[in-house]
């Protein structure tokens, strides 16, 4: 029991929030606001590459507040807050998860250079949550820094999209940096309708495995964490200025990680 | 046909999820668009791909407050444009023009 306790720690899926990773800025002179709710769960993990079972599943509600500010036609900022409620059999928690303050610069338009993409540069701040780490159902790392990512999309034509993102994290307190991957795809079926899937990685530099040589308790923040994502989502305009997102995602494969199911909901509006 | 028909249907709102469903910068956090701000992106795909390509009506001009306004108050100009692309071209104008 208390070896899967510990083996929690490191597969409670840390909730270092970002705020949207989407190439195209905000409305200049626009605030849009959001919440959301996402449930994940997961009775399985990669311990290094072995799969195996938990004891018990691993839930994590997390409520998320986010605001964006779009300052001109080329630069946006934004930021978002996170409360994670986090159980695992007898065990559970309840704490601000880490925030993250952001701006986002975009250095080419596609709709002035017909033949290019959109580029836009990101760079994020990350704030470490106040939960508790070294325990069994702690929430995150428990670590700050900052993140770096250069975000690509094309209208392929106006009801049809690609974009992705590829980026790269660092944080204190010995966790290793990880690069991302994200790509998506989108479409508009109808007026008020658009659907997206994508795929998405993450690949930590980190060399530490969960029971493997060197590895403590203690060190489950420096554990290398490798994860990929499939995902699939819907949006419908139920307003003129705002819209209900509904989003699954499922974790495939990784390394010292939960194998989880994703079911996120949000509400988007912009003023 | 197959682009014909996607061009009729889809174009009121664009794509509000887009990149949002990513789990951003890698981590677990599904974000989201409001309508308005993924109208606004399909205006500016509308505009740039329907009105002002390099065989299009108004390619190689300038799209100033000018012409937005006239964009708007004038039919004949957006007379090749399906209603549902005449809507986010309309919020993209007044939006990033005041108008």
């Amino acid at each position: 029991m208390k070896k899967t306790l510990i083996v929690a720690i490191a597969l409670a899926m840390p909730a270092v929030a970002a705020a949207d990773g989407s190439p195209w800025l905000p409305i200049p002179g626009s605030a849009q606001v959001s919440i959301g709710y996402l449930q994940s769960s997961g009775d399985e993990y990669d311990a290094g590459t072995t799969r195996k079972m938990l004891s018990a599943k691993i839930e994590q509600g997390t409520f998320s507040l986010g605001l964006q500010l779009g300052l001109t036609d080329q630069f946006a900022i934004d930021t978002r807050f996170n409360y994670v409620d986090s159980k695992f059999g007898m065990a559970s928690e309840g704490a601000l998860s880490d925030t993250t303050i952001g701006a986002r610069w975009r250095v080419v338009d596609e709709f002035e250079h017909n033949s290019t993409p959109t580029v836009t540069l990101r760079a994020n701040a990350i704030l470490n949550g106040n939960y508790d780490t070294g325990r069994a159902d702690a929430i995150g790392d428990g670590g700050s820094g900052g993140e770096l990512s250069v975000l690509v999309g094309k209208y392929l034509m106006p009801a049809l999209t690609v974009n992705g993102e590829l980026g790269y994290r660092n944080r204190n307190k010995m966790i290793p940096s990880d690069f991302w991957g994200d790509i998506n795809v989108g479409y508009a079926v109808h007026s008020r309708v658009s659907l997206t899937a994508g795929y998405s990685m993450t690949r930590s530099q980190g060399d530490l495995d969960i029971g493997g040589p060197g590895f403590t308790p203690s060190r489950f923040p420096e554990t290398t964490e490798d994860r990929d994502v499939i995902k699939v989502g819907a949006s419908i305009a139920a307003m003129s200025n705002m819209s209900v997102n509904l989003n699954y995602g499922k974790v495939v494969s990784g390394r010292n990680s939960t194998l989880a199911d994703l079911f996120g909901v949000s509400l988007a509006a912009s003023f | 046909m197959t682009l014909r028909l996607i061009g009729k249907v889809g174009l009121a709102i664009a794509l509000p999820l887009l990149a949002s469903t990513a789990f951003a910068s890698g981590s677990d956090s599904f974000g989201g668009q409001s309508s308005e701000q993924a109208q606004y992106n399909t205006g500016k795909a509308v505009y740039a791909q329907k009105l002002a390509c390099p065989s299009c009506p108004l390619a190689g001009k300038t799209l100033d407050k000018m012409l937005a306004e006239q964009l708007l108050s004038d039919p004949s100009l957006t007379a090749k444009l399906a209603n549902d692309e005449r809507a986010p071209l309309a919020t993209y104008l007044r939006k990033r023009f005041k108008l």
